[in-house]
């Protein structure tokens, strides 16, 4: 089945079945290899991206779901001033994750602070989705909290 | 199923990239899955394939070109069953082709015609002929002490594996042919690999070159495993002349790899008026699953610490391993010593509680300076610093206090509403870096630090971590007086030396490092007066040293040892039967401290890592509903946790492994934390908020 979709901003076209998993499809077809397949139930978050906007696991997505959506993989979102600011605040707060989890962080923390502009520790705690255990919470909350304000100050400038 | 894709995609070198092998996709890569067995135990008698699409291929124990076999030490295992099968799940063949989703749906029509035997299991006892290891350590008459004493306590603790790992799951991607060989895989021991692939394949050693991928976050599993999945794929790629990439599932990971060993530990210990401890009986058993290459170090580092820092007059410690019809069971994080620091610092703090004693009291005046020396037991050469380490956990978390008050308020509790459910956990223990000398396990270790001509460094060492990697850039640069940026690393791994020794147990710590600051040393000496470049190479070869004797379980075990303490407070809702962690601390003694940030971060993840493995809020839904998974990976555990507090006490002794030392210390204090606020003994962990509920029901009838 032939599934249209834009990935990354550009309009692609897949040739799969419609139960096939979306992790899947962007590693092995795509070769976008920022999704990372963790526990392959949808909870850990390591294979997250955002589909139109919202960051979801890419491990229990089927194909048929992403017909004429919108998916961006970290490898798009890294290029962003969103993904600037989310890094710099995790350097910022010491966050030394162990790599297999980072898109998801990175995802989540992005889709959190979109929608939460000045988000407090239990509210992280409450709606990050990603649970790797490579680091502190409490550095990552903190890498979280900066990087809202660092994007919070940035389009106050724009303004 | 052929596919098309139209449009570009952006990929770019970014910051978070990293190089797990799943990621890599040679040009000319096939895909490979394992067909596995459907019994637990029985004959093969025949695999039966079906006609196969082109391009796709099965190959079985009859297709191994070289020995059917990986060699670990004195354990052999096959690499596909042939006539006999030991475990659920045990592969019996590979079968590859160019894609993924054809390679599932073919999985099931292969089938294998068997045999089946009654599976070999354990459940409280065992026939003598599943002993795959046993060990007995006696001083003193200990029977007739615990006999005479009018304060005995006994206990059985359990552990179970408690599945806490989300990361990359195992495999490898094999070029493999008569001639040469190219792998990529997250060994954490590359020797090890180099030999089983040869093996496996006939292919020379000199000729297999091995790329070391991230390990990820793996505590067991990444010792031999790595080996098995290069040696199947490596049977594959020699028949396809293609390059084969081997990706376990999740299934299989939970099922099917090595997890770490359940262990009892029955604890019957007694204690005088004055709090003294005057013998402890210990029984250990520990299940192996079918196979367990390490399990001679396992039960050997179990029964060391099953005494942990106490020194009564007569102690008596049988050890068993078992075989069962399970998947090999094997190591953790820390070999089993934190299932035995479990058992024991719950026991002790258990004892304190019956006999109205303080646990604290109980450790200061039970360790000595030389906690373990004694008339035909094991002596640990480092200084115990066990009263240091306890006194500053008991000062700041204010532990004297808050466990009378606790104590006091548990023992006035008339109902599970009266008052809150609080309690304090202490416990002590050490971390016992690099393996047991003398024993089966030992390896030597090298080091190879080259000054080059323009003045850049490279080191070459067998595997390291990334932590690792930024202590070594640090320290050479401190030596050889240069900028960090002029040191680089070579992973790149094609030496010919087999007998070298896996990165775990804190060898590279405390180990390599030694050697690194040796090779580093030489240079600085000898970069002004000898022409450029200067190769120094270091080796550390335990076998020359005959501190241990395994045989008569005397002299010196570890290469190091580092103390800690640690208390956990916690408090457990009435209602829900949540637990709120109130407070952590935790005291360590790394020696010389080469990055303290380093350090600090390493016992932060362990805590978090060691309250995973202790507590479980989760039970996987294991496809098969007999095999439940318990895990720890549903969320944070807890319903509130600040973050740890942590000490390095720093001492003349050398630079020693502490990464492992919070899971030898966090669930003995998190148990003892519960038992205290419920008034029970907890004797298994995982803890899950339904087994709190049954404690609190169970004692005294308060909930």
């Amino acid at each position: 089945m032939k599934i249209p979709f834009i990935l990354n901003e550009e309009r692609v076209v897949v040739d799969a079945d419609p139960g096939e998993r979306l992790v899947t499809i962007l590693r092995n077809v795509f070769r976008l290899t920022g999704a990372k397949e963790g526990c392959s139930a949808g909870r850990c978050g390591s294979c997250t991206v955002l589909l139109n906007g919202k960051a979801v696991p890419s491990c229990i997505i089927p194909a048929a779901v992403i017909r004429n959506n919108k998916i961006i993989t970290i490898e798009h979102f890294s290029t962003t001033d969103d993904y600037k600011d989310i890094i710099t605040g995790f350097r910022q707060a010491g966050v030394q994750l162990c790599g297999f989890c980072n898109t998801g962080k990175i995802l989540s923390a992005h889709t959190l602070i979109q929608n939460n502009s000045r988000p407090v520790k239990n509210e992280i705690k409450k709606e990050l989705g990603n649970i790797c255990k490579c680091d502190d919470f409490d550095i990552l909350a903190s890498g979280i909290m900066i990087a809202a304000s660092l994007r919070q100050k940035r389009k106050n400038v724009r303004k | 199923m052929p596919r098309k894709k139209t449009g570009k995609t952006g990929v770019r070198n970014i910051e978070y990239a990293s190089i797990f092998y799943t990621d890599i996709f040679p040009d000319d890569m096939e895909y490979a899955v394992l067909v596995r067995s459907s019994i637990a135990r029985g004959k093969l008698l025949s695999v039966t394939v079906p006609a196969l699409p082109a391009g796709y291929a099965f190959f079985s124990a009859e297709d191994i070109p070289g020995e059917n076999s990986l060699k670990t030490y004195k354990s052999e295992m096959p690499v596909f069953a042939s006539g006999e099968i030991h475990y659920k799940g045990e592969p019996l063949g590979i079968l590859t082709g160019p894609d993924e989703t054809e390679l599932y749906r073919l999985l099931p029509l292969i089938t294998a015609e068997t045999e089946e035997l009654p599976p070999l299991e354990f459940s409280g006892s065992f026939a003598d002929s599943q002993i795959m290891t046993k060990r007995i350590v006696s001083v003193g008459d200990t029977h007739s002490i615990i006999q005479k004493s009018k304060r005995v306590v006994e206990n059985t603790y359990r552990t179970i594996p408690n599945y806490q790992n989300f990361s990359e799951t195992d495999g490898a991607i094999v070029r493999s042919s008569k001639e040469s060989t190219e792998i990529y895989s997250p060994t954490r021991w590359p020797s090890h690999l180099r030999a089983a692939v040869s093996a496996v394949t006939g292919c020379p050693e000199q000729s297999i070159l091995i790329h070391q991928t991230l390990p990820g976050e793996r505590t067991a599993s990444g010792l031999w495993f790595p080996s098995m999945a290069a040696a199947q794929a490596a049977v594959a790629s020699f028949h396809t002349g293609k390059t084969v990439k081997l990706v376990l599932s999740r299934y299989e990971d939970f099922h099917y790899t090595e997890q770490e060993a359940p262990v009892e530990i029955r604890h019957t210990t007694a204690v005088d008026d004055d709090g003294i401890i005057t013998a402890m009986d210990i029984r250990i058993i520990a299940e192996g699953g079918a196979y367990s290459p390490f399990m001679d170090e396992i039960i050997d580092r179990i029964v060391i610490a099953s005494r942990g820092i106490y020194n009564p007059a007569a102690y008596h410690i049988e050890a068993f391993a078992v075989t069962t019809s399970k998947p090999p069971f094997g190591t953790g994080a820390d070999w089993g010593e934190s299932q035995a620091f479990y058992a024991l610092e719950t026991h002790i703090q258990e004892a304190a509680r019956l006999f109205n004693l303080n646990p604290a009291d109980i450790k200061l005046k039970n360790c000595t300076e030389n906690s373990h020396a004694g008339d035909g037991c094991w002596t640990i050469k480092d200084k115990s610093l066990i009263p240091a380490v306890l006194s500053k956990v008991m000062k700041e978390s204010d532990f004297m206090r808050k466990y009378t008050s606790y104590s006091f308020l548990a023992a006035k509790r008339e109902s599970i509403s009266d008052g809150p459910l609080r309690g304090i956990g202490i416990t002590t223990a050490y971390q016992g870096s690099g393996f047991l000398e003398g024993s089966q396990t030992r390896g030597t270790y090298t080091m190879e630090v080259t000054m080059e001509k323009e003045g850049s460094v490279t080191v070459k060492a067998d595997s390291f971590s990334p932590a690792m990697k930024q202590i070594w850039t640090k320290l050479a640069a401190s030596i050889l007086e240069i900028t960090p940026d002029l040191i680089r690393f070579d992973t790149e791994s094609s030496g010919n030396d087999s007998s070298k020794g896996p990165e775990t147990l804190s060898s590279n710590i405390t180990i390599v490092t030694q050697l690194l600051k040796k090779c580093c040393m030489t240079i600085q000496k000898q970069r002004f007066r000898q022409p450029l470049p200067i190769a120094v190479k270091r080796t550390y070869n335990p076998a020359k040293k005959k501190a241990w004797n395994s045989e008569t379980f005397s002299g010196i075990p570890y290469n190091a040892v580092a103390w800690g303490a640690a208390a956990v407070e916690i408090e457990i809702d009435p209602l829900t039967y949540e637990t709120d962690i109130r407070g952590i601390w935790l005291a360590a003694d790394g020696g010389e401290i080469l990055a303290e940030k380093a350090a600090r971060n390493t016992l932060n993840k362990s805590v978090l890592q060691s309250f995973a493995k202790t507590a479980s809020d989760c039970t996987y839904p294991a496809r098969e509903k007999k095999q439940p998974v318990t895990s720890s990976f549903d969320g944070f555990l807890f319903r509130s946790m600040p973050a740890p507090k942590i000490f390095l006490i720093r001492s003349e002794n050398e630079s020693k492994g502490i990464g492992e030392l919070a899971f030898n210390l966090i669930p003995g204090a998190y148990c003892a934390a519960v038992n205290q606020a419920v008034r029970a003994a907890i004797t298994e962990i995982p803890i899950t908020t339904g087994s709190v509920y049954s404690l609190l029901k169970g004692s005294d009838g308060r909930a």
